[in-house]
């Protein structure tokens, strides 16, 4: 690991980019310089409109005719700026490759997986048809795609999203690149699939000795896989430097903020308090839900649930994409029919037999994951406020539906009231999730169901956001079915924890013995693989794998 | 400000209409042999007179209202009950909407020309039927829209959010899913008003739109064909008068659309 000895890839001075919005011209990056060293991973770190992922396109050029960028970018020797396109079209992909947050549309659905890998060797080697193709097989294994024959003559959604993010990193490594650029490959993945896709990089670069530059916006994952760090805010470098150093001893406060803003599962376990309320809110009876197939065939999206909500508690719902957790809180919001079992809220059978018509619940709101798709985009908070109110009184008449009632639960919130005549599209995305939990806290329900709430929030914020949660929460003392695929939100927040897998609950108990002594392996797999901010610690489970 | 050019044209336009009868002193079917074939630009007639004597412009503005109060009526009457079809077709889902939208294709395969001209033929050439004509070739346009549109934005959470907080139907459909519906219906509304102001003016050609010797735009240019050779302008004046009318609204679908958007209309 003589540092000295390694040359340097890529060496970016004084990057600025600028955009051009409409008249204006929108500086996004500035004078941003970086190193990156053979073998070595750099990550760029970054909450959204940090420029993390300007910074990563612009070094192949992929940013536009609106975009300005000016600077040094030097790579191998060569600069790349100002942008000379025939260059870097046999630069992409030879030497320099990338891979992006979606597998999904990275990949062309009407395509066969094994024919765009094939052609994307073809357009970079001499290589014949068979040749190519036994390539293409080849990296396939290589990048350990379970039964690469099959999959190699399948269409892309046929393939889950962790199948298609490794196709995508065999195309990347095709040609062994010098430099793989990574922009958040794993952030629409699952966790545990998040942690193979991760050993694999780290397996493929010390094999092929490439440099990766990996953007993300996930402290646990940049622990994990890098060798040094660039903390970015508003196109601006914070702070640099190797990862242990920057973990244990952050320079500056806002790499500080952002650390301790991150979900850690170790360090709260337990804080909060078990309660047993005798008294049950939700009670679902092995109930089963099946959605109608594509070809009339159904899938079974939960399979025998029973599950109890006592009064006031918080109960996490973990689980991974598929398992079924969001319909769970659906079935108990009423947006989604049974097709078994019974529902009962409040002491009212809602759905199953025995079930009154109506399959609305009240006493049940709901805080979503997308706040800003969850306001409609044509009125404002107030009136979108004293709509759910109105439409609740139907049920619910002692309700206030008042302007100043509103405005004092956005006071609640930490909304001022100067926001109530806003339309949803003039607030920050943290202002958007506030309005949904006023909304859902104003019709005082018994039972919240928060369907990852924070999930679609910068961590500095989602650590706000969580905290006043947790904090009305306590105060209104509604019960909470709180969903997430994130176990350390979960120990946060929750005194209780149910883990789903594939339509069924594999696991529940209390928080922290469900996060101390997991009974059921997946809980187990699903412990392990959370990568936490913690490089010696993520370094040492490397070694010796569970 | 280019994004303002068509919106005042179209309300240039609209004013016209009002209010060009009441500014030009003739009488838009007063005859007068003496001045007939008046040239454009006679200090008495400014856009000329026709085989009659009538004063051109005068005629031009009477037509225009009549023009624009059938297209502008057959496109409301389209649009409302277009709409309420898309809707509840999108919104409903199962058999309702089987037969709601099957309607609406079997009267998109109606050639408009000829369903118009049959009916008019049948009833009789009025202001009533050509309205009532217009409005119906149009629905099926109005209702593809709301139904594709409504399909998408019932999906959106905002709507899920207003299920769980117990709105019923009717406020859904109406306060949740119309306003975001609305952009498009009304970029379609422009270019029905257009559309209808172009079939319009065809009938009239036809002799089948406003009975002579009322004046429209079509029947103008219809009487102007015969004495094209000697006075060309007594069919090319209604005629840019058409084209333009139809461009202005054909084009103003997009600017209502941006005017729509509440985005749009903080960043102004």
């Amino acid at each position: 690991m003589s540092d000295a000895a390694r040359e340097t890839v890529l060496s970016v001075r004084d990057l600025s980019i600028d955009f051009l919005a409409g008249r204006t011209r929108k500086s996004i990056v500035r004078t941003l310089s970086f190193d990156i060293a053979q073998r070595e991973t750099l990550a760029i770190v970054g909450e959204s409109g940090s420029g993390k992922s300007v910074t990563a396109l612009s070094l192949l050029g992929l940013l536009g005719p609106r975009a300005t960028v000016s600077g040094e970018i030097d790579f191998l020797g060569r600069n790349l700026l100002p942008y000379d396109f025939h260059h870097l079209t046999k630069l992409r992909g030879n030497e320099v490759s990338i891979i992006f947050q979606e597998p999904m549309s990275a990949l062309n659905p009407v395509y066969k997986v094994g024919q765009q890998l094939t052609d994307v060797i073809r357009n970079h080697t001499q290589l014949s048809v068979d040749q190519a193709r036994e390539h293409a097989m080849e990296l396939l294994r290589k990048v350990r795609l379970p039964t690469p024959k099959t999959k190699f003559a399948q269409y892309p959604f046929e393939l889950s999203g962790g199948q298609l993010q490794r196709v995508m990193i065999a195309m990347a490594i095709a040609c062994r690149p010098r430099l793989l650029i990574a922009d958040e490959p794993t952030t629409a993945l699952d966790v545990t699939v998040q942690a193979q896709i991760l050993d694999l990089l780290r397996e493929l670069q010390s094999e092929m000795g490439m440099s990766i530059l990996f953007i993300t916006h996930d402290f646990g994952v940049v622990a994990d896989i890098a060798d040094r760090v660039l903390v970015m805010r508003n196109g601006e470098k914070v702070e640099s430097g190797t990862a242990v150093d920057l973990f244990t001893d952050p320079k500056e406060d806002y790499t500080r903020e952002l650390l301790s803003a991150v979900p850690s599962l170790d360090r709260r376990v337990g804080n909060r308090a078990v309660q047993t309320g005798t008294d049950t809110v939700l009670q679902f009876r092995s109930v089963g839900v099946t959605f109608a197939g594509r070809r009339g065939d159904g899938i079974r999206a939960l399979d025998g649930i029973d599950l109890s909500i006592h009064r006031g508690e918080v109960v996490a719902l973990v689980g991974e994409s598929g398992s079924g957790k969001s319909t769970v809180g659906n079935v108990a919001a009423g947006l989604v029919r049974i097709d078994g079992g019974q529902v009962v809220l409040d002491g009212t059978v809602r759905q199953g037999n025995g079930a009154d018509a109506s399959r609305h619940s009240p006493g049940v709101s709901m805080v979503f994951q997308d706040a800003n798709a969850s306001l409609n985009p044509r009125m404002r908070i107030g009136a979108t406020l004293r709509a759910a109110l109105k439409w609740a009184r139907r049920s619910k008449p002692e309700l206030e539906t008042s302007d100043e009632y509103i405005k004092r639960i956005m006071a609640e919130v930490g909304l001022g009231a100067d926001l109530f005549n806003r339309f949803p599209h003039e607030l920050s995305g943290g202002q958007k999730q506030r309005v949904g939990i006023a909304r859902a806290l104003s019709v005082k329900p018994s039972l919240v169901v928060a369907d990852e709430p924070t999930s679609a929030l910068d961590v500095s914020v989602q650590k706000t956001v969580l905290d006043l949660f947790g904090k009305l929460q306590r105060e209104h003392g509604f019960a909470c079915i709180f969903i997430t695929h994130d176990l350390s939100l979960a120990s946060n927040i929750s005194s209780r924890v149910v883990v789903m897998y594939r339509g069924r609950i594999v696991e529940q108990g209390p928080t922290r013995r469900i996060l101390t002594a997991p009974s059921d392996p997946y809980t187990r797999a699903l412990l392990d693989s959370i990568p936490q901010p913690d490089p010696v610690l993520q370094r040492a489970r490397r070694t010796q794998p569970a | 400000m280019r994004r303002y050019l068509l919106p005042v044209l179209a309300s240039a336009f609209v004013l016209f209409a009002i209010v060009g009868p009441l500014l030009v002193p003739h009488d838009p079917l007063a005859q007068n042999i003496v001045k007939r074939f008046a040239p454009l630009g006679s200090p008495e007639h400014l856009l000329g007179t026709d085989n009659f004597g009538r004063d051109v412009l005068a005629r031009i503005a009477a037509g225009a209202q009549v023009e624009l109060f059938t297209a502008v009526s057959a496109t409301l009457l389209a649009m409302t009950f277009g709409v309420l079809i898309g809707m509840t077709a999108a919104y409903s889902r199962g058999p309702t909407e089987g037969v709601l939208m099957r309607g609406v294709d079997v009267m998109l395969s109606i050639p408009p020309l000829i369903l118009a001209l049959l009916v008019v033929a049948a009833l009789g050439p009025s202001v009533p039927t050509l309205i009532g004509v217009l409005a119906l070739l149009f629905i099926p346009g109005f209702a593809r829209v709301a139904y594709g549109q409504t399909l998408e934005v019932r999906n959106r959470q905002f709507v899920e959010a207003a299920i769980i907080f117990g709105a019923p139907r009717r406020s859904i459909i109406l306060g949740q899913i119309l306003p975001n519906i609305m952009a498009p219906v009304l970029a379609q509304a422009s270019l029905t008003i257009a559309s209808a102001i172009l079939v319009g003016s065809g009938l009239g050609y036809l002799g089948l739109g406003i009975r002579p010797p009322a004046p429209s735009w079509g029947g103008m240019v219809a009487d102007g064909q015969r004495y094209m050779s000697s006075h060309p302008m007594l069919m090319i004046v209604p005629g840019i008068f058409v084209v333009s009318t139809i461009l202005i609204f054909s084009a103003l679908g997009d600017t209502l659309r941006a005017l729509w958007d509440p985005r749009e209309q903080r960043s102004r």
